[in-house]
């Protein structure tokens, strides 16, 4: 029983476990991402057949384009609001509908919906919702919000942009945050009941500390997510009104595919991976150090 | 419990399905236009209209048969990347047709990105043999990538002039021939003002803006519609600038190249002030005034179908969405932009081929080049050919031997335009770039946030940097 394995042996039970894996890995992430930095030292325009090298010419534009270092920052404020409101919405869900009350199966299920629906098609209903539907309701209300639609200004455009991420992803962080509130031992909850502490105290020193690894994957998630949001930008406001809504993904599509600057793009997106990479894994470094063994 | 997540689940399905059906209904309605509407329309320019020409192809088979040459005895398998969405089901069926007798087999695939498509492909080693593309996709595509067109028949009845021809070859055979203009409901002009309507009368901006006092005494308060999307009101802003320079491309190009070597501006440009003279009156009056930016595209078609609105600043491609809403008994028809004391290009209507065929030699082996030319060839000279490019696909074609007449209202008036010579060029030569750096800044001067001043500066600059691409 105690043979041990060869070394041969071992590597063989290694690959052909994760060797598959591996290899798709290799194929599907690792290849395009090198190709993808070399791009970005070519003035290749997306179609030709002759690729020049330019050296770092493309991100001396990169640093002086403007409009990319705008739309970057609108990226991150975006971001930083939708991940606090999608990730307080879903806990507080997740609280509620953890707490026993009733059809809360069909309320976790009702919830988690937007989420199925790609973020696309939930851009076009809402921005339906947002011209038509709401603007009519000022005859009833007459408050300066529903005067005009929320995509025609810059700000209340913004704001349609984070409410409806929040619509989307916030079921779906609901559904790790559930998990989380579930797997916290309930004798843990009952000795600190027997021991007379109340309700926000439990949440405070028992429940909170045992979700450190649910909120550090939801921030992780809902970070990255937002950070690369393009399908929804271009459905709910494409941008508009008059670009103050353009965030980097969409940025950077038009820059490479539409202005044909594949290099310039390429390097664009590599400079946003980058941000989103530090602020992610800052966050996930941040948060695991607080993670408690249980 | 269950049963009532699975109706929930149902519900949002259901809802899904619903969305997505209407979407596509615009696409699915394109060409439920009534015969009697396109008939009804009358094609505007001038006063003295000619008869139309009967709706009778001029082709005799025999000579087609040369033009197109002989079936294969192999069957030959091509591609066509379709990027005009609306022709998608006549293709097919021209496709069908001219594969069954030619012994053709053609798979036709969908895009609404041109470049983005041909860019996979390419790469991909796997181009369509036909490439229904853009100016631009031919621009970058050309010498390197694609067949010259130039020796083909179709290039000698009107291929050339309208083609896309780069260093004297043709490379894109002209598909669609478009125009930018103001579309109108005569029927609610006619009914609000209480006398005929000839669009040729109001060519001046002077004898427009009378006009649209006429229908707002009328009791039509807001007789304008504007588009709020960038790609339409943010492109329109600026090619009919260029366009009215002296309606030449040429004209057009050495004004652009003056503004880039700081020999002028776009300020102290008269046609640009006179254009930007006819914008601030249709913003003034346009339907949408209270929320410019929120205007819905099919809302704006309806508005002008239903007669609640009298212009709408768009082109002739705006038909199958517009059809869905056309009115039995109402009439429609297309003008051109307003403008004062300009007579070289006054009352004439901006109009170029907007979709060009292309045949790619990278991929395509000879049979499958010729297979792919002789289908371009079936489609202007045989008699089938030509009911599938302007009946089936309901487009304004390039070629002068094909005297089928338009089925739609705003291609009608299109084709009379053309035929009495009162067009000018569409600006074709603006770098890639053009839409994502200006067009916004259209939307912002639309609500006030930006003067004249402001887009005359930001033209320059852009101008100043870039070249018109020839």
């Amino acid at each position: 029983m105690n043979q041990k394995m060869s070394n041969g042996k071992k590597t063989f039970l290694f690959l052909s476990f994760a060797g598959p894996s591996v290899l798709f890995f290799i194929l599907a992430f690792v290849f395009p991402l090198i190709y993808g930095v070399y791009l970005t030292f070519t003035d290749w325009n997306g179609l030709s057949s002759t690729v020049n090298f330019v050296g770092l010419a493309n991100y001396k534009v990169v640093l002086h384009d403007a409009s990319f270092w705008k739309s970057l920052s609108l990226t991150v404020g975006y971001s930083l609001v939708s991940v606090l409101t999608i990730n307080l919405v879903a806990f507080g869900l997740a609280y509620l509908l953890t707490s026993g009350i009733k059809g809360q199966n069909f309320l976790r299920a009702g919830f988690f919906t937007p989420n199925l629906i790609g973020g696309l098609i939930l851009g076009y209903v809402w921005q339906f919702i947002f011209s038509r539907v709401l603007v009519p309701f000022y005859k009833f209300l007459p408050v300066a919000l529903l005067q005009k639609s929320w995509l025609s200004s810059p700000h209340t455009a913004m704001a349609a942009m984070i409410i409806v991420t929040t619509w989307q992803y916030s079921g779906y962080m609901l559904l790790i945050y559930i998990a989380g509130f579930v797997g916290i031992p309930s004798d843990l909850i009952e000795a600190a009941k027997i021991d007379g502490a109340n309700e926000h105290r439990i949440t405070r020193s028992i429940r909170l500390p045992l979700m450190v690894p649910s909120i550090v994957i939801s921030l992780f998630i809902s970070i990255t997510r937002t950070f690369k949001v393009y399908d929804l930008n271009l459905s709910l406001t494409a941008g508009g009104p008059y670009d103050s809504t353009k965030l980097a993904a969409m940025h950077i599509f038009t820059k490479a595919f539409e202005e044909q600057k594949y290099g310039i793009g390429q390097a664009e997106a590599l400079v946003m991976f980058i941000v989103m990479a530090a602020i992610a894994l800052t966050q996930t470094y941040i948060g695991k150090k607080r993670e408690l063994e249980m | 419990m269950k049963n009532l997540r699975s109706t929930v689940l149902a519900l949002g399905i259901t809802a899904l399905l619903l969305v997505s059906c209407a979407k596509g209904q615009t696409e699915n309605t394109a060409t439920q236009a009534t015969s009697t509407q396109a008939t009804d329309a009358t094609p505007a320019a001038t006063a003295t209209t000619t008869a139309p020409a009967t709706a009778t192809s001029q082709a005799s088979p025999a000579t087609s048969n040369d033009k197109i040459g002989q079936p294969f005895a192999n069957t030959v398998k091509i591609t066509v990347m379709n990027s005009k969405p609306e022709i998608e089901d006549a293709l097919e069926a021209g496709a069908k047709a001219f594969g069954s007798e030619y012994n053709v087999s053609i798979e036709i695939y969908e895009t609404d990105s041109p470049g983005n498509t041909l860019a996979e492909r390419y790469a991909a080693g796997d181009a369509p043999t036909i490439g229904i593309m853009d100016i631009a996709n031919i621009r970058d595509l050309a010498a390197e990538k694609l067949v010259d067109l130039s020796d083909q028949p179709w290039a000698d009845v009107g291929g050339r002039t309208m083609g896309a021809v780069r260093d004297g070859k043709i490379y894109g055979m002209p598909l669609t021939v478009e125009g930018m203009c103001l579309i109108y409901n005569k029927t609610a002009i006619e009914k609000t003002t209480g006398h005929a309507f000839d669009p040729t009368k109001y060519t001046s901006l002077d004898a427009f803006s009378s006009l649209l006092k006429e229908l707002q005494a009328g009791g039509m308060k807001y007789p304008m519609v504007l588009n709020a999307e960038d790609w339409s009101i943010g492109q329109k802003g600026y090619q009919f600038v260029y366009d009215y320079q002296d309606g030449t491309a040429a004209g057009a190009i050495s004004f652009l190249k003056n503004v880039h070597d700081g020999k002028t501006s776009f300020s102290e440009n008269t046609v640009f002030n006179k254009v930007y003279d006819a914008f601030d009156l249709f913003i003034a009056d346009n339907i949408n005034h209270e929320d410019p930016l929120a205007a819905d595209y099919d809302l704006n078609a309806n508005y002008v179908a239903d007669g609640e609105a009298a212009f709408w600043l768009n082109g002739t491609w705006a038909w199958p969405d517009f059809a869905p809403y056309a009115q039995e008994g109402s009439e429609y028809g297309i003008c051109a932009f307003p403008l004062n004391d300009e007579p070289a290009t006054q009352g004439k209507v901006v109009a170029g081929a907007t979709k060009f065929a292309a045949v790619d030699k990278i991929d395509a082996s000879e049979d499958q080049q010729k297979a792919a030319e002789m289908f371009l060839n079936w489609l202007v000279f045989s008699d089938e050919g030509q009911d599938t490019l302007v009946n089936k696909c309901g487009i304004v074609t390039a070629f002068k031997n094909i005297k089928l007449q338009p089925n739609n209202p705003f291609n009608i008036g299109l084709k009379h335009y053309i035929d009495e010579g009162m067009v000018i060029d569409g600006a074709t030569y603006m770098p890639s770039d053009h839409r994502s750096l200006l067009a916004a800044n259209m939307q912002a001067y639309m609500v006030g946030k930006m003067t004249r001043a402001d887009i005359a500066s930001k033209l320059d600059a852009y101008w100043k940097s870039h070249t018109p691409t020839e």
